[in-house]
């Protein structure tokens, strides 16, 4: 029976060691290959053990513009999914918990309005803010990124206000509290798991968004996917110093993910409400 | 006064219906000026020519192609992800030893830069100096794989790409779910002695519907919209196999410079589209309840 | 409680951070403004003092020496320049997007000619010559120091449009050992092409590729296929200025370079863009490509290749005698003014500087590239000793560039786009070259006489 326990556990362990392999070897050779020369970044077999070397974060970190453009990208995206978070807690809280006439249309709208590709959205923005003279400007850049990501957030936490029990809300108002008070201390704490997935999810996609920036942006606002991008060049990808950027990029959302993983793992507060 | 104003739903809903509405408006308005006009940036001046793009769209077979690549697209993938994530999220779903950080790593694609993936599976899938043929020929299974370069296999390539990246989110969202499952119903399945598959059918699956659904929602819109990694991977080639609309309206309004005819291409995309969702939404709701 | 107040100061947090954002943007530019108006006091020998341009570069080894030179030029002339970098992919659609909205956004903007005549057409750049004469601003201007044939692509209607930053052409490389192990002479046409290919493949076993050419959808392709429809004695217009693409000869051209790729050529050929083509080809695991001259470097550079010394260059094969056009490229990414441009003086000094043979030799030493626009660096002692290899080649095959290698148009890049999806479906057997080049001249055609 134990042994049976153990074959068991080591199969799962293998499967979840296969599954670790698909998802990770592109961050690994990403990773790698930022410390690798050109030779070895393209050699077959591949080389995993390798003489590293710094000369792509050098050749990064070297660019007058990096660090501004990292700057840029840290400032709009979180002051963008912070503004687009305030908004879609308190439509979704609506969504979620009010009887109101033509509920379902306003929901599909807010749906729909997540359809349209962003090329369509691109070019009549673009041509209004060059006549209104607000182009190149972070708040431009944040109100379009708060645009993109609103559906989706409001989307996302209806869902996670759905599964608080309406029991809740109706105790808070026996309580005493009024709509505002139990939707900032009741109904808001209950659903952090459900705001912070949300709101991790909204700064990936403003963080990496490219299209948006390469019209909407200039030298002043300029955002580090632009950035990454223009190493593509005319005559190829510079891997080295691509890769180096990439890592780079990648890391303060990595250890965002991390810092926010307890949420996501708690997910919903759940077991304190059994 | 304002307790009155509170209470009522629609201060809740304004601040959002109008950014999205007012937005919309102007997209719209300023859209169908373009759509009825003939920019093209190369030329100084454009003219009013009336419904002329919307027939010339009509009559245009690469849109049309594009158009059901876009259907093959974004049903494939997502039909691969939903199948995946939920898979990956019940098989994950049990304490065990260096779970915390399974899941932090597998949020690790999602968290990539798109066009960097991208590039980076097209290095990949390079059939000569690529490592995916090279292991493939290691264990066995041929190291001659056209990956990019065949009409056959450069959608399911960029499919794997897409469902790589993507399959993290939604498991992230049916983790969530399973998370936040009440365990009384699974627990009162497992007294009154129902199988493993009838646990998971008859309750997991349906107290985990709203996540799927949602997780559905959010990602078949977004596979249509996919855009990064077909442009670093095939730019829409070879031979067109990989050409979704939404890179045929890039390639007419970036490449060709007609603004006006990417514009026609997109309303287009954007009516049908809209028209799908909001019918499977309506549906999908009503089934729910 | 406690979560309320905490959620308050949250959202309070996130206002005031964009209210701190806007502040700081617009104070930042209050500064330019004072300091500009100081600056034009201050006057001197410095005229231009204060003045502040924006120039809009393309990802590339010659806009990196740039940025790292800008330091010298703002000490010496006091102007400010903020430097854009993009990717070379997206710069037109952004450059274009900006001169269509007359946003005056970009003073300067550098870019590939094939798309200097859509910016002429748009009437959105403006001509340099009145800049050029005169005197007291073009200290740096050189022209004798250009690459003529770089210098003349620059020229539309006998008007200099743009200064030349890059340039290249494109030539035959092959593996000079494996020439002389197999028996093989240097071909001079394309049948000597096909059979020098199918004897490398044969006698290798099929471990070495004949030939690997690009096969990418697109410019890609494009750009290495227009060798072979000039070199058959096709062309893209023709004297009515319509496209000539379903002629015999850009037939025969397109039926070649299927069968090469197909018989001799590498798995996965289709989807090689310039990159897959460069690194296949200086791994060892072809014996010849055609393609840009710029690609010597690479394979003469120990870092990235393992056939250094190994490679020789060679003009590219012709079929005919009588073209009706050279079949090796010119291509040329020059600097353009925008006409919206408030300092075009300032940004005529700059173009001048960025192009002249002290900031070019310099990049030698930064960045080095093979494509160089001066004369002057082409002889430095770096460029020697790193292209030296190919520098003649190179040279040959530049003198001989067809400057209507690509067509030369304001529609040039539909039409390229038109043409890539045709050689893509005849390379993958969806459609024969004829049927497939008759697709893409139909549309072609339709496109030109739309007025």
């Amino acid at each position: 029976m134990r042994k049976r326990n153990a074959a068991r556990s080591a199969l799962f362990y293998a499967g979840v060691a296969c599954l670790l392999v698909f998802f990770m070897v592109p961050l690994v050779w990403l990773i790698s290959t930022s410390f690798k020369n050109s030779r070895d970044a393209f050699a077959i077999p591949p080389k995993w053990l390798f003489q590293p070397t710094l000369d792509n974060y050098a050749n990064v970190f070297d660019r007058s513009d990096f660090f501004k453009a990292f700057g840029n990208s840290v400032f709009v995206s979180l002051v963008s999914t912070l503004l687009c978070l305030c908004l879609a807690a308190v439509t979704a809280y609506a969504l979620a918990y009010f009887q109101f006439p033509r509920k379902s249309k306003i929901m599909t709208f807010i749906l729909s309005s997540r359809v349209a590709p962003p090329i369509l959205m691109l070019l009549p923005v673009y041509f209004i803010s060059v006549q209104l003279g607000v182009n190149d400007s972070y708040a431009l850049l944040i109100f379009m990124y708060m645009l993109m990501n609103l559906p989706f957030a409001v989307l996302m936490l209806v869902t996670y206000f759905e599964d608080i029990p309406s029991e809740i809300r109706e105790a808070a108002f026996v309580d005493g509290c009024s709509e505002t008070r139990t939707f900032f201390k009741v109904i808001l704490p209950l659903a952090r798991g459900g705001l912070a997935a949300t709101f991790i999810l909204s700064m990936v996609l403003a963080w990496n968004e490219f299209l948006i920036g390469l019209v909407m942006t200039g030298k002043m606002t300029q955002t580090l996917p632009v950035l990454v991008t223009s190493f593509m060049t005319f005559q190829g990808t510079e891997w080295g110093p691509l890769s180096a950027a990439g890592t780079f990029i990648m890391l303060p959302m990595l250890v965002f993910g991390i810092f926010v993983q307890k949420h996501l793992v708690k997910g919903m507060t759940m077991g304190a409400v059994k | 006064m304002i307790r009155q104003l509170v209470n009522r739903s629609q201060a809740w809903i304004l601040p959002t219906m109008l950014v999205l509405g007012v937005m919309s408006a102007i997209v719209m308005g300023y859209s169908i000026y373009m759509a009825v006009r003939d920019i093209n940036l190369i030329k100084s001046a454009s003219s009013f020519v009336g419904a002329d793009n919307f027939s010339a769209l009509f009559q245009d077979a690469r849109a049309w192609g594009s158009l059901s690549r876009t259907v093959v697209f974004s049903v494939s993938a997502t039909a691969v992800e939903l199948l995946f994530g939920l898979g990956l999220a019940l098989y994950l779903n049990r304490p065990f030893f260096g779970r915390k950080l399974v899941r932090t790593l597998l949020l690790i694609p999602m968290i990539m830069t798109p066009v960097v993936s991208g590039l980076i599976w097209r290095v990949f899938y390079d059939p000569n100096n690529g490592i995916v043929n090279y292991y493939l020929g290691q264990l066995g299974l041929g190291d001659k794989h056209n990956w990019l370069g065949s009409t056959d296999l450069a959608m399911v390539s960029v499919i794997i790409a897409d469902v790589w990246q993507w399959t993290p989110f939604v498991f992230l969202i049916l983790a969530a779910g399973l998370d936040a499952m009440p365990s009384e119903p699974l627990e009162a399945a497992e007294v009154d002695g129902a199988s493993s598959f009838q646990r998971f059918y008859h309750v997991v699956l349906p107290l985990l519907a709203p996540s799927l659904m949602i997780a559905f929602l959010l990602r078949i819109i977004d596979s249509v919209k996919t855009f990064d990694i077909i442009y670093v991977m095939t730019r829409g080639g070879p031979s067109l196999a990989t050409e979704t609309t939404n890179m045929y309206a890039y390639i007419q309004g970036f490449n060709n410079f007609n603004i006006s005819y990417a514009t026609v291409i997109n309303l287009t995309i954007t009516v049908i589209i809209t028209f799908l969702f909001t019918t499977l939404y309506a549906r999908l709701s009503k089934a729910r309840r | 409680m406690n979560k309320g107040a905490k959620w308050g100061a949250f959202s309070l947090l996130a206002v005031s951070v964009l209210v701190g954002g806007c502040g700081s943007n617009g104070s930042n530019s209050g500064g330019n403004a004072g300091a500009s108006a100081s600056g034009s006091a201050a006057g001197g020998d410095m005229p231009y003092k204060g003045k502040e341009i924006t120039v809009l570069l393309e990802g590339h080894s010659t806009s990196n020496a740039i940025q790292k030179l800008l330091p010298d030029f703002e000490k010496k002339t006091g102007i400010k320049v903020n430097l854009e970098i993009v990717p070379y992919s997206d710069l037109t659609s952004k450059a274009l997007i900006n001169f269509s909205s007359r946003s005056g956004r970009y003073d300067i903007v550098m870019d590939d000619i094939v798309h200097g005549y859509g910016y002429v057409n748009g009437g959105y750049v403006e001509p340099l010559d009145s800049l050029a004469s005169n005197a007291s601003i073009s200290g740096d201007f050189d022209q004798a120091d250009f690459v003529p044939e770089y210098l003349n692509a620059m020229k539309i209607d006998d008007k200099l449009y743009g200064l030349p930053v890059y340039g290249e052409s494109t030539f035959l490389m092959y593996r000079k050992d494996l020439f002389e192990q197999y028996g093989i002479q240097v071909p001079k046409t394309f049948d000597d092409l096909m059979e020098a290919a199918k004897t490398v493949k044969e006698k290798s076993n099929g471990e070495i590729a004949g030939i690997t050419l690009r096969g990418e959808q697109g410019i890609q392709n494009v750009y290495v296929w227009a060798t072979f429809l000039w070199g058959f004695g096709g062309q893209w217009l023709n004297e009515q200025g319509m496209t000539d693409l379903e002629s015999p000869e850009a037939v025969k051209a397109l039926q070649f370079y299927k069968d090469i790729l197909n018989q001799y050529g590498p798995t996965g050929v289709a989807n090689f863009g310039w990159q897959e083509n460069r690194l296949l080809f200086q791994q060892g695991k072809a014996a010849m490509t055609i393609d840009a001259t710029v690609n010597g470097a690479y394979n003469e550079d120990p870092k990235e290749s393992s056939i250094v010394g190994k490679v020789g260059y060679a003009p590219v094969p012709t079929q005919t005698d009588h073209p009706k056009g050279g079949a090796s490229s010119l291509a040329v990414h020059g600097m353009y003014l925008s006409k919206e441009s408030q300092n075009k003086e300032a940004a005529w000094l700059f173009m001048t500087w960025a192009t002249a043979k002290e900031q070019q030799i310099q990049s030698m030493s930064i960045d080095p590239n093979s494509g160089v626009s001066s004369l002057a660096a082409m002889k430095d002692e770096a460029f020697l000793t790193k292209f030296g290899a190919f520098k003649d080649t190179m040279l040959e095959a530049i003198a001989n560039g067809n400057t209507q290698y690509l067509p030369q148009i304001p529609q040039s890049n539909e039409i390229i786009n038109n043409t890539g999806v045709a050689i893509s479906k005849a390379l993958l057997n969806n459609k024969s070259p004829a049927d497939a080049l008759k697709e893409a001249n139909g549309l072609n055609n339709k496109l030109l006489s739309a007025k």
